[in-house]
Parts: C-alpha cells; structure tokens; sequence
C-alpha cells in the first residue's frame, strides 16, 4: 500500500510538472527592468491588461542593467525585449532581433518627438529604427525636499540649475546613480560649467578619456566631494536614501522616477522624514533640469528572432497602452509627439507637471556616441576613471 | 542557579543571535497588515513560491530514489572500490555552487540547445545536486546495514522487491528522512544554480535577492514568517508525537 501511495505520488507530481509547464505555450515572455511596468514589484495589472487585449498569458521576466539581459538571453528566449537605446544596438548587430514593420504597428519615424527622432537616427544610420522602436525616456534631473536648494524656485518645466551650485557647497549631501556614463556626464557638466568652457553637449557625453580624468578630478574637489557628501548608489537605494533625507537631500535621478517610494511607503513614514503628504503624494518636492546637458536614455521594445507567433499583438497591446500607464507607473516620457502633446500641452493632464517633461532646449541632450563607448579600449578606460573617482570619495 | 548564571547568559545570547532576526522579521510582517494576504495577493511572489515548490520537491524525490539505490549498490562493491566511489560523490558538496552552476548551463545549452531552458533544465539541475546530499546521509546507514538483511531475506523467500521494500527501506527510513529534508533544503534556498539554468523562471531566491523596494520587502517578510511559523507547527507537532511515544513507552516498562 505504502508503495503505491509513493508512486502514484512521484507520478502525480511529476504529472503536475510537465502539464504546468506545457500549459504555458500560449505565453508571451517579456524581458524588462525590475518593477518597469508597476511600482509595488508585482505585474498583474498589467498582466491582465495585456491579455484582455491581445488574448495571450504574460510572463514577465526582469532584469536590473543591460548586461544582465544580454547575459539572460545566451540561454533563454525571450519574445519581447525591453534594453536600453546601445543595448538594443549591440542586439540588432548580434543578430538577435528581428525586423519590425512600423506602419503595421500605426506607426512611423515622424510620430516620435524631434529629440527621440534625432537621437534614434544616430544608431547606425538609421538601422535601428528597423528593429527597436524607443518606448520610453529619460533624462537625468535633480530632485529635492522643501526649500534645500535655496533660490531656485518656479513652476515651469524648464527650471534650470547648474550642477556647480550643487557641488559648491557643503551644507547638502547629493546622490548620484553609480553609473560610468551619468557619472561621468555629471563630472563633464561640472568641469564644463566651472571652467566656463561651453563644451558642446557632443564634447560633454563623450569625452576624451584625458578630459575626462580632469573632469572627475574637479568634482572630486569640489566643496561637496572634500565634506564627504557625495553618494554613488544604484536607482534603488538612491530613491530609498534620498526618500529618507539620509546622506541625500538632493537626488540626480531619472525624472520622478523615485517618487515610487512614495507609493510603498505608509503616510508616517513619509511625513516622518519631513515630506507634506497629500493622497500619498509628496507636495514639498522639486525638480530641475541640470542647466548645462543630461543624458537621455531611450528604452527600446523589440521582437526577439525567436519570437513566438502572436508576439506581435502583445507588442500592439503595449504600444495602445503604454504611454499612459508608463508615465503612471514609471514616470518616464512619452516618446510619442501626439501623446506627449496631449499629456504635457496646452490642457493636457501634465501640463503644469516638470516631473515627466523633457527639457525644450534642442542641444540639451548629448547624443550618446555608443560607437566609441562600445570600443573596449575606451570603455575600460572611463570606468577605470570612474572608480578611482568613486574609490577616491568613498 | 547562581552557580548555572554564566550558562544562563551564554544560552541567551544564544537563542538571542538565532532567533532575534525571526522574531524582528514577524513584528515588521505583522505590523504591515495580513501577512497571508500579502504573499497571496502578489502574483510575481506567487508563481515564484510555485517554482520553488514544484521544483525542490520533485528534484527531492528523484535525488533520494536516486541515492538510495546508488547507497544500496555502492554496499556490494569492494572497500577499495566503495572508498574510491564515495569520495567522488562528495565533490559535488564540496565545490563551489557557481561551478556547478556554469557546468550545468554549458551542458543544457549542448544538449538541449538556446531556448529550452526552464522547468526540465532547472529540475535536472537541482537532481544532480540534492541526489549529492542525500547521499551523503543515505549511505552511512546503508553501509551500516550491509549485505546481511538483503541475504537473510533472500533466504527466507522473500523477492528483491518485497527485499527492498519490506527490508531494507523500513530500516533506512531514518536515513532517508534526513538526506530528504537536506536535499529540500538546499534545492529550497539555491540561487546561483537556479539563476543560471532556470531559463525565464524564477523562484524565491531569485525575488528575496531583487527585493529590496519597500513593496517587495513587504512582502518578503511576510513570507519568511509564514515559512518560519510553517516549521515551527511542524516542529511543534514533532515534538507532541515524541513525547506521546515516549510516554506510551514508560506507560508499557
């Protein structure tokens, strides 16, 4: 008796297994960034969005930097993929995507804002656009409590402030993603601003690796750097330490994309670290361009060569969709013309909400030369100057 | 008592350093509402407790048949020969997961190619590593038994099946509890080798280690005091049976 209660118990499980595992064939496996779609960790909302709309299971797979995914992707396939704009590059050349029809997606060059056009263009002349279409964007901006940056003040989406008001004092702890290339964009703003070089945004964003040693020296004396308030941290904990105005008043972060703390957090445990709250929200908080450039990072989607068939309708679902929910949910920006104008113009829902727009100055972004950044020679170069900076503050 | 005070204060200190991470876990988890709705209501959470389960239990099931006959046969060789054979089976134990880990992987990725990596490669994966540890508490027991039980069954008529069944696996229960609740154990908490080889899927470790966002965190917490109090009702149950035998058997002398 004993014995086929363990066998059929094997059996069962075994049974369990294989029909779980086949039961997922009509599943559309997503590769994105952690919480990219949502901000409490868990995807259902837009699980369940998605297969009311294309009619297909969602799995969704996340991933915390580029590297991770390329890595993820030697073993596993994926049907839909989230990378960054010279990720998606580095894909399409690997031969790992395939090729998208933009007017079967309603689509075409010219419904994308003028910067994410002329930015999308740069990779290899045009190519990209074949395979990867930019689904969301971001710039680097800085975000603060209260009154702590004194002075600046103003609701227009354009607010500026210069990187050297930052650094130039030592009264405020400012955080920083632990990021070569906003690192070193941070580094190039400084150097640029404090030495009144007026570098063009091409020279900020992709540096002689001699200029840029200078570059990082000069931040690394600066007020800030010698009083021992600069953090290196990760998207994560840069939200976390700055949400909890500890050793970081004012954050250089994507957009609003901290402000999902908010959300996580209960109401006393905002207002215990000094944030006027209202129906969650934060009302004591601001945010500025960085007056002399930013980096604007392109999240690209694009159908993996072994996608499985349907994935193109999932794709469809998202792009209806998207823009609405990612600003929701992630605080990015639409890359949609008609889209962003409906959300930040004249009576749109944003209008008056600098958390999400871009900076209308045309040269404000660099274009990010990701030739030369891919070059090996040159990669390990910047990040060698990058962490003897971060060894040098730390 | 005041001759016993020192060890009182090493005991506590103790339990203390054991079970004080637990008990701030289960404050935090209660404090943040109901702890079951909290696991439940995440689905992320939810299919990665799945993954886990199916994968830890069927891996454990195969491991221990598989080191259970492997015990059994490894008795009938030559000391020399067992020596040689025992040794080989605990460098799976002793090496570094992440070695493991890529082996594995290279091999999938020969034998089944980019693509098919999921449930059979992270089943597999966790087989090669819990039928190592189940072993490694299977055998003593085995050699212990030795060849003798087998032939005195033989001899009495009994077939190899009613000889394994009736025998031999009646006397290596105790063994192969153990080496069960090892290989759980292990396959349970793995990481490194279910990154690698687990293709899209993704179990707890795999969350606990991306979780660091309040929200996530939140439900972290929740989990582990549902594990903890999960074992705790079982240690519980253990115990009430142990004392009850034992007292039937004082009742009996």
């Amino acid at each position: 008796m004993k014995k086929i209660l363990v066998l059929s118990l094997v059996a069962g499980i075994s049974a369990a297994t294989i029909s779980g595992c086949n039961s997922k064939t009509d599943t559309i496996t997503i590769a994105t960034w952690g919480e990219y779609f949502d901000r409490a960790g868990d995807h259902s909302e837009m699980k369940a969005l998605l297969k009311e709309e294309s009619g297909y299971n969602i799995r969704f797979v996340t991933f915390a930097d580029n590297e991770e995914l390329e890595s993820k992707m030697k073993t596993t396939d994926f049907d839909l993929v989230i990378p960054s704009d010279y990720m998606a590059a580095k894909l399409m050349n690997a031969n790992m995507l395939q090729k998208l029809n933009l007017s079967e997606l309603g689509l075409s060059k010219e419904k994308f804002t003028s910067s994410i056009n002329s930015v999308w263009s740069e990779y290899e002349n045009g190519e990209l656009w074949e395979y990867a279409l930019p689904l969301a964007a971001g710039d680097l901006r800085v975000m603060w409590q209260g009154d702590a940056l004194q002075g600046v003040t103003g609701e227009d989406a354009n607010r500026e402030i210069s990187v050297v008001k930052l650094f130039d004092q030592s009264s405020l702890y400012v955080g920083m993603h632990d990021d070569a290339r906003n690192a070193a964009l941070i580094a190039m703003n400084y150097y640029s601003a404090k030495n009144n070089l007026n570098l063009t945004s091409e020279q900020l964003g992709n540096p002689d690796v001699a200029e840029l040693e200078k570059a990082f020296n000069a931040l690394k004396n600066s007020a800030a750097a010698k009083a021992g308030k600069i953090s290196l941290l990760d998207d994560t904990d840069l939200a976390i330490a700055w949400s909890q105005q500890n050793k970081v008043n004012v954050a250089i972060s994507y957009n609003a994309t901290p402000l999902w703390i908010f959300e996580e957090n209960s109401d006393q445990e905002n207002k215990a670290n000094g944030w006027t709250i209202e129906d969650g929200w934060p009302t004591n908080y601001s945010t500025a361009h960085m007056a002399e450039s930013s980096n604007l990072w392109i999240d690209a989607i694009a159908m993996t060569t072994n996608a499985k068939e349907g994935t193109i309708d999932v794709l469809k679902a998202i792009w209806d969709n998207y823009s609405e929910l990612d600003v929701h949910y992630n605080c990015y920006t639409s890359t949609l013309q008609g889209t962003y104008d409906e959300m930040y113009g004249a009576g749109g829902d944003y209008e008056d909400d600098y958390d999400y727009a871009l900076s209308g100055k045309d040269d404000h972004y660099v274009v990010y030369n990701y030739r030369k950044e891919m070059d090996s020679n040159y990669n390990s170069k910047i990040n060698e100057k990058y962490i003897a900076f971060k060894s040098s503050i730390n | 008592m005041r001759k016993n005070i020192g060890w009182y204060i090493v005991l506590f200190i103790f339990l203390t350093i054991i079970y004080l991470p637990i008990m701030y876990i289960t404050k935090e988890a209660f404090g943040n509402g109901n702890v079951v709705s909290t696991v439940t209501g995440n689905e992320t959470l939810k299919d990665a407790i799945k993954v886990s389960l199916v994968t830890s239990i069927v891996a454990t099931i195969v491991g221990v048949v598989i080191a259970t006959l492997a015990s059994l046969g490894l008795t009938s060789l030559r000391k020399v020969q067992r020596d040689a054979i025992r040794e080989v089976t605990k460098l799976p134990v002793t090496y570094p997961d992440v070695v493991t880990a890529i082996g594995l992987m290279a091999l999938f990725l020969l034998i089944f190619g980019k693509g098919n990596f999921g449930y059979m490669t992270l089943i597999l994966a966790h087989i090669s590593f819990t039928t190592a540890y189940a072993f490694i508490a299977i055998y003593p027991k085995a050699k212990k038994i030795g060849k003798e039980y087998a032939e005195a069954a033989s001899d009495l008529g009994a077939t190899p099946l009613q000889t394994l069944f009736k025998v031999i696996i009646p006397n290596l229960k105790g063994a192969i509890i153990a080496g069960s609740a090892i290989a759980f154990a292990m396959s349970f908490d793995d990481y490194i080798i279910s990154s690698l080889n687990g293709g899209p899927l993704e179990n707890i470790s795999k969350y606990v280690i991306k979780a660091r966002r309040p929200g996530a965190l939140k439900a972290v917490y929740a989990l582990t005091t549902l594990m903890f109090l999960v074992v705790l009702i079982g240690l519980i149950i253990f115990i009430v049976i142990k004392i009850t035998k034992f007292n039937k058997k004082e009742k009996k002398a």
